[in-house]
């Protein structure tokens, strides 16, 4: 989409007679008008050449894109001429990007959206969800007898539930939630559907085939989690699984939806391969909890054992990790990505011996299966819960005092998890602890995820 | 022509505008382009590179002539004795006097980086690109890359509305 030259139109270029591989240099070759003159002999004939940014090809002004540090810049320099908006807007542009820059957390997703505040870096991208609505139930087609839950946000996509509703004296109940009977029976009749929030467009899920469901005996079935998960093929931004894990009495089931082949498959199915590793048992609880997703593996905490269980998303093969001793419970610290494809672990602590409540998170990186502590970040705040990890940062809700006040407040930290500064992010209302979080490029710099 | 010279192999590079350099090999294959030209033995004579103007093809062969991996026999012997670190510190500031040129021959850099694949120069000239359009107005913007507004009006009006959150 560039612009013709403005001055001094040169015809169309011959082919240059080269000596070497034609095919190869002219594969590469840029715009006519710039570059392409035939070899002649005195430099009075020099190519003319490219005035403007908008002069240069596509394929160069996205090398050049891609660059930019921040949405915002994407997003003016987008404004500045048609031919930019043509390339910044491309689908295969923005996917690139994506992967290169990794979408910020933006705020969480609650009613209504709390977006990052200034001064936040957050902030401006955030400005883009202003009154955005990130409920995907509104587009999904409405069956009687169902209602549509969101159960799981990742990587620019919802996942929701239709699940059977009971409508008693006009008003209308979810078919329990909480026993794992009533888990037992949505596995059974519930509808799954993937939704892109932002281009507002879906994909219903096919049924589990009964073979697959039938491997799940309703009085083994201890907890039953779906959730989504990385697509097989890497380079295709458009691959999603979701994952559906039924811990059992003394196995493991993991049923994976491929987008690639829109089938339902056995991911995961023995009297599993931990069972070697963490020894043999038999559970009456569920014993996974938590989970994470870090540097392409799933993580999730064992119960009753002071161990991380780990799954490789590549290989399908489990590991455990020993946590440190004294590693207090669960929602007292996350696993981030640290360095190296290396395994860190922010860990809240608290001071009981002091009066002023103040706490802090030490980080800890994993090496050769050893726990070594890197650094201690002190919080600016009292009583600090950790919300959860997206994005690149640790959200962390807890009281504080503003400097310009001197009563306490409710607030959302955040903690980059790359650098380990601890910034503000949003003031709180009132205490908010069960949002999703929100990480994503602004609407107009997204390309749908489905 | 492929000339051997104090025991260094030789390539000749020529310009579309008939000027001849004659390089080391090391240096040329700084560009992935020329390298592969070089492995797959299509090479032997002088590499006409097209469209590539003469002053251009200077500079990009100082750049390379700088960006070399130094080896004791390129005759930059004080590549034994310095530190690496002071070495890439040496280099960063010598590529922070190269690229202060005007537009014209940025983008023309860029281009030819691009069309060598030469990684190192191909980054240096788009970093400095995008320095410009980091934090700055769209008035700034277009001015630095000599762009025109070439919206229709109601079109801007969308894509203003649109990014909007970009400008606050």
């Amino acid at each position: 989409m560039a612009p013709p030259p403005t001055s001094n139109p040169v015809p169309p270029p011959e082919p240059p007679s080269l000596r070497v591989q034609d095919g190869l240099l002219q594969e590469i070759f840029l715009p006519s008008t710039v570059m392409a003159s035939p070899p002649v002999t005195g430099p009075q004939q020099i190519p003319q050449p490219a005035s403007s940014v908008a002069d240069l090809p596509d394929v160069l002004l996205e090398e050049i894109f891609l660059r930019l540090p921040a949405a915002a810049d994407l997003a003016r320099a987008s404004t500045a001429c048609a031919s930019f908006h043509s390339v910044i807007s491309g689908h295969a542009f923005l996917r690139r990007y994506r992967v290169i820059h990794p979408p910020p957390l933006i705020g969480m997703v609650h009613d209504p959206f709390i977006p990052a505040q200034q001064p936040h870096p957050s902030a401006v991208p955030a400005r883009a969800f202003a009154g955005f609505n990130f409920s995907c139930s509104s587009f999904l087609p409405s069956t009687a007898g169902r209602s549509w839950s969101e159960i799981d946000f990742f990587d620019g996509r919802a996942l929701l539930a239709g699940a059977p509703v009971k409508e008693e004296s006009g008003s209308r109940f979810l078919v329990g939630a909480e026993l794992c009977d009533s888990q037992y029976s949505q596995f059974l009749v519930r509808v799954l559907a993937v939704c892109d929030p932002v281009h507002r467009c879906y994909i219903l899920l096919p049924a589990v085939p009964d073979h697959l469901k039938a491997l799940v005996r309703r009085p083994d079935l201890l907890m039953l989690e779906t959730f989504l998960a990385p697509g097989e093929d890497e380079d295709d931004p458009l691959s999603f699984r979701v994952v559906c894990l039924a811990q059992c009495r003394i196995n493991l089931l993991m049923l994976g939806f491929s987008s690639l082949d829109g089938q339902w498959h056995i991911l995961i199915h023995d009297q599993w391969s931990a069972q070697a590793t963490i020894g043999s048992f038999e559970n009456s609880e569920p014993w996974l909890s938590c989970c994470q997703y870090v540097h392409r593996c799933f993580c999730w905490r064992l119960h009753f054992m002071n161990k991380l269980l780990l799954l490789d998303t590549h290989t399908m093969e489990f590991s455990v990790v020993s946590l440190p001793p004294e590693q207090p419970p669960n929602r007292n610290y996350v696993i981030v990505e640290a360095a190296d494809g290396m395994l860190g672990m922010l860990t809240k602590r608290y001071d009981e011996y002091r009066e002023d409540d103040r706490c802090w998170l030490a980080y800890s990186i994993l090496r050769n299966n050893q726990w070594y502590s890197e650094k201690v970040i002190l919080l600016p705040v009292k009583h600090a819960a950790l919300v959860g990890v997206a994005g690149g940062y640790l959200l962390v809700e807890a009281l504080y005092t503003p400097s310009t006040q001197h009563m306490l407040k409710f607030g959302l930290f955040s903690v980059d998890v790359k650098t380990l500064q601890v910034e503000l992010f949003a003031e709180l209302s009132k205490p908010n602890m069960y949002g999703r979080l929100y990480a994503g490029l602004p609407p107009s710099l997204c390309a749908p995820t489905i | 022509m492929a000339t051997r010279e104090a025991g260094k192999k030789m390539i000749m590079l020529k310009s579309p505008d008939g000027m001849e350099f004659e390089v080391e090999e090391a240096v040329a294959m700084e560009s992935q382009t020329i390298r592969k030209m070089i492995e797959d033995d299509c090479a032997d004579t002088a590499i006409l590179i097209p469209n590539i103007n003469s002053k251009i093809l200077s500079r990009v062969i100082e750049y390379c002539n700088k960006h070399v991996p130094t080896t004791g026999a390129t005759g930059a012997a004080a590549s034994d004795t310095v530190a690496p670190a002071a070495l890439a510190e040496d280099l960063k500031i010598w590529d922070a006097e190269f690229i202060k040129v005007n537009r014209a021959t940025r983008f023309n850099l860029i281009q030819a980086a691009s069309y060598l694949n030469i990684k190192g120069l191909l980054d240096l000239t788009s970093q400095t690109t995008i320095d410009t359009i980091s934090d700055n107005s769209l008035e700034e913007i277009r001015s630095f890359l000599s762009t025109k507004n070439d919206y229709l009006p109601e079109e801007e009006q969308t894509i203003r509305r649109e990014n909007q959150w970009a400008f606050q």
